[in-house]
């Protein structure tokens, strides 16, 4: 089978699971509410499916697929909203892990994503919803023959379910990369002020992956890279920004293939309204944003995957450059056919029993999180020689 | 390709040695220092280039010079004068050739990318035999035949009239055309006439028109940006011999759409959305030669630019994968003209904040106000090849599968 057929076969299996399983309701965090995530979906998708390992190598118990493959899924799970720590897991710290010098924790911890009983989260932001190796104020510290982690990170995804949390954080002179596992602090509660992890979730827009602020107080931690790998780090989250971008695409396809019918079936003055101009013309408009950015997603993927194949300066630079773009593009894609998807529903489309505003809140949040479009083409800019 | 040429074609390596040395001997290498300087033989940046004859002259010798030298049809039949070679020896030629200061052929876009393939895939024996090579070539030029003052975007009411000369067979045609780009610089026309009372979309005959022929009339028309590309064309019982008829008498729909299909081809795909024509480094060079890195504005609308582009090549190679794959090719091919449109519009904003008042005003610095060409062309790419507003119908209606509106007209 070619990689095409191969991919194409993934799509329609991921997509049938979800089709059959997910049904995003009961996960709604509201005020305050607790973060939860489907279990049983997520024991299909990695322990059944294998999908958390297609990333990591197979010497390492995974599937040693490309970064294309493992985007197919994200599209996928971006179109469902399925309520799984996928992209926390296998989105995020995979990546990071996979850029990074490959030590002894390291690949235990590729292992443990690989056969699906560990669900990680990465710690990235600051205070302010930013990341950059100048601002990291966690820092940890050697503590008798092992070391301890102090400093807060905030908008942390799927913090409340995972096992553990990977954080970038000051080690020695540079920036490393340190793992926390928070089996214990998980249980407690606002109330137990002596944990050494705090998690506490956010009042969240995308009530299908609320965030939380992550208090660490000399949490017993891990060193896996350092004491300094900012640049690794930095490709790393650049595969992660494409692995966002692919979401991003699959949400945005779905809210538009959800507009195209609605427009077929809803009859207004005698015909159904997908015959009027302005309806028509918007949902081409639309198609054409998604088809720009499945296509900017496609060269982005490219970059991730030569990148893996072989780490250098140059495959490196072009990454960036692959990333910020697909990023930039992506995100006003989604927000904006998830707005106008929206919209030609009608006032069904603004009721909160209908799906359309969780399409509409993970659009937002895919777009201001890791970056914004317009950060995202400055540094584009920056990549491409300008 | 028959066994003779298959047995003959030469490796890739050796084919793209062979264009080196020739495209060497032939003309300059695009000169570094010049990079940013979009306008190779004048100071001009355009997106309509046939304007003068002197233009389409350079261009026609160019042609014939490429295909005397054997690169002028490498995709073609070898009976009609083509090479018989597979499209990726095309596209390494083509690659090659974007290296070399040569003469932009797009005065004959149309013929080559229009009425040729239309000839081939509907023309009789004896009018290919007479004409493909002679086409391919540059020693015939043709142009397109279609828009008249009352049929644009509903071409199906085209109204100029075909009839048949009992006596002879031949066609007598009267009438009037519109838009006719090259049409002063053109030897053939292809045309689309009325020759019956029935049926909408089964009254229309397609033909090849001999543009010297006696009733013929061409009338330059200027356009916004100054030039004259296209024209009027009057036709007064202008005689066409049967033999040049495209396609089943009143069969002229099918041939309409076939050219309308390679139009938005040779528009949209081969220019890859824009990508074809606007080379990145050269956009980058040009902002630095002229000073305006540093503004944000600039910077912004450069990316955005970069961001057009760049999906629009990929979304390229997206549909060529797929055609490889042997899956049907999506929507990607139908949505390049409106890409390419967007892209032209995103080009024309980064110009217009990059220079400021020297789009305004000729200051006699080189690819500063030569832009204004550019800018004032933009809104013909809206229009030409279908405009915008028919290419979402014919999207919607394709792709989404949208209902129609109920049609006024029959
Ligand atoms: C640079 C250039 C080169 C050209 N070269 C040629 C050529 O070589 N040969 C040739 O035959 N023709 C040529 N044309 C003609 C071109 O195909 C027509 O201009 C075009 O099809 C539009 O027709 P029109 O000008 O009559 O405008 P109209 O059809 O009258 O359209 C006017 C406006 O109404 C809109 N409109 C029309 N119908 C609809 C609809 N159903 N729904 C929504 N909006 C609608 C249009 O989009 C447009 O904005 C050329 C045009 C240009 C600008």
């Amino acid at each position: 089978m070619s990689a095409h057929d191969v991919r194409a076969a993934l799509r329609t299996e991921v997509r049938r699971c979800l089709d059959e399983h997910v049904d995003v309701r009961p996960y709604l965090v509201e005020n305050g509410g607790e973060a939860r995530i489907d279990k049983a979906l997520w024991g299909t998708l990695t322990g059944q499916m294998g999908l958390a390992g297609l990333l990591v190598p197979e010497a390492d118990g995974g599937s040693g697929a490309a970064v294309a493959d493992l985007a197919v899924v994200f599209e996928e799970l971006g179109a469902a909203l399925a309520p799984v720590p996928m992209f926390s897991t296998a989105g995020l710290v995979l990546p990071v892990l996979r850029a990074v010098e490959k030590s002894e924790p390291v690949r235990d911890l590729l292992a443990g994503i690989a056969s699906g009983s560990t669900v990680a989260t990465l710690a990235l932001h600051e205070a302010d919803g930013r990341y950059s190796p100048e601002a990291t104020s966690a820092r940890a510290e050697r503590d008798g023959t092992g070391w301890v982690l102090s400093g807060t990170k905030s908008f942390v995804t799927d913090a409340a379910a995972a096992d553990v949390l990977v954080v970038p954080a000051r080690v020695e002179a540079g920036i490393g990369l340190v793992a926390v596992p928070a089996a214990d602090a998980r249980t407690r509660t606002a109330s137990g002020r002596s944990s050494s992890v705090r998690i506490t979730t956010m009042t969240s827009l995308d009530l299908l992956r609320p965030l939380a602020t992550v208090e660490f107080d000399r949490a017993p931690a891990q060193v896996l890279a350092g004491p300094d790998v900012a640049l690794q780090l930095g490709s790393g989250l650049d595969i992660a920004l494409i692995l966002l971008a692919a979401e991003q695409v699959g949400g945005a396809q779905r809210c538009l293939d959800n507009a195209v019918s609605y427009a077929k079936n809803r009859v207004q003055f005698g015909r159904p309204i997908g015959s009027f101009q302005a309806i028509k013309h918007q949902l081409v408009d639309l198609l054409l944003e998604v088809e720009l950015a499945r296509s900017a997603l496609t060269h982005a993927v490219r970059t991730a995957d030569e990148y893996l194949q072989d780490p250098s300066p140059a495959t490196a630079g072009a990454l960036a450059e692959g990333a910020s773009l697909a990023r930039a593009l992506c995100s006003e894609t989604y927000t904006h056919v998830a707005d106008e998807a929206l919209h030609i529903h009608g006032g069904i489309g603004f009721t909160w029993e209908h799906d359309s505003h969780l399409y509409y809140r993970r659009a937002k949040a895919a777009q201001l999180l890791f970056g914004n479009p317009d950060e995202h083409r400055e540094r584009l800019a920056v990549a491409a020689g300008l | 390709m028959s066994v003779e040429t298959a047995r003959q074609a030469p490796s890739l390596e050796d084919f793209r040695a062979e264009a080196e040395a020739f495209l060497t001997a032939a003309a300059p290498r695009m000169e570094a220092e010049h990079r940013f300087d979009f306008s190779e033989e004048e100071d001009r940046v355009t997106l309509f280039r046939g304007a003068t004859e002197a233009e389409a002259e350079r261009a026609c010798q160019w042609q014939r010079t490429v295909f005397d030298a054997g690169f002028g049809w490498i995709t073609g039949p070898p009976e009609y004068g083509g090479a018989g070679l597979p499209g990726r020896y095309e596209r390494a030629y083509q690659e090659l050739e974007r290296r070399y200061s040569v003469p932009s052929r797009s005065p004959l876009g149309v013929s080559l990318g229009m009425v040729l393939p239309t000839l081939q895939h509907f023309g009789t024996e004896t009018a290919k035999r007479r004409w493909l090579r002679a086409l391919r070539r540059a020693d015939v030029v043709g142009c397109q035949l279609f828009s008249e003052p009352g049929a644009g975007s509903d071409l199906a009411s085209v109204s100029t009239k075909a009839d048949r000369d009992p006596a002879t067979g031949d066609w007598i045609v009267t009438g009037q055309k519109v838009w006719t780009s090259g049409a002063h610089y053109s030897d053939l026309g292809l045309l689309l006439a009325r020759t019956s009372d029935g049926e909408r979309h089964r009254n229309l005959t397609a033909f090849l028109v001999d543009m010297h022929a006696p009733g013929v009339e061409v009338r330059p028309l200027r356009q916004m940006t100054g030039g004259a590309d296209f024209n009027e064309v009057f036709l007064d019982g202008v005689r066409v011999p049967d033999e040049n008829r495209l396609g089943e008498v009143d069969g002229g729909w099918q041939v309409a759409m076939a050219t309308l299909m390679y139009e938005r081809g040779a528009i949209g795909g081969s220019t890859a959305g824009g990508s074809g024509l606007f080379r990145l480094e050269r956009i980058i060079a040009w902002l630095q030669d002229l000073g305006r890195t540093d503004d944000p504005a600039v910077r912004q609308a450069f990316a955005r630019v970069h961001i057009g582009l760049t999906a629009a090549k990929a979304m390229r190679a997206r549909a060529e994968a797929a055609v490889k794959a042997g899956t049907t090719p999506g929507p990607e091919m139908s949505l390049s003209k409106l890409a390419l449109t967007a892209n032209l519009a995103a080009l024309s904003d980064l110009v217009a904040t990059a220079l400021g008042p020297k789009l305004l005003a000729d200051t006699g610095r080189r690819s500063t106000f030569s832009w204004a060409e550019f800018v004032l062309g933009v809104p013909g790419m809206r229009l030409g090849g279908g405009t915008d507003e028919i290419q979402r119908d014919i999207i919607a209606h394709r792709v989404l599968g949208l209902p129609k509106e109920p049609r006024t007209t029959t």
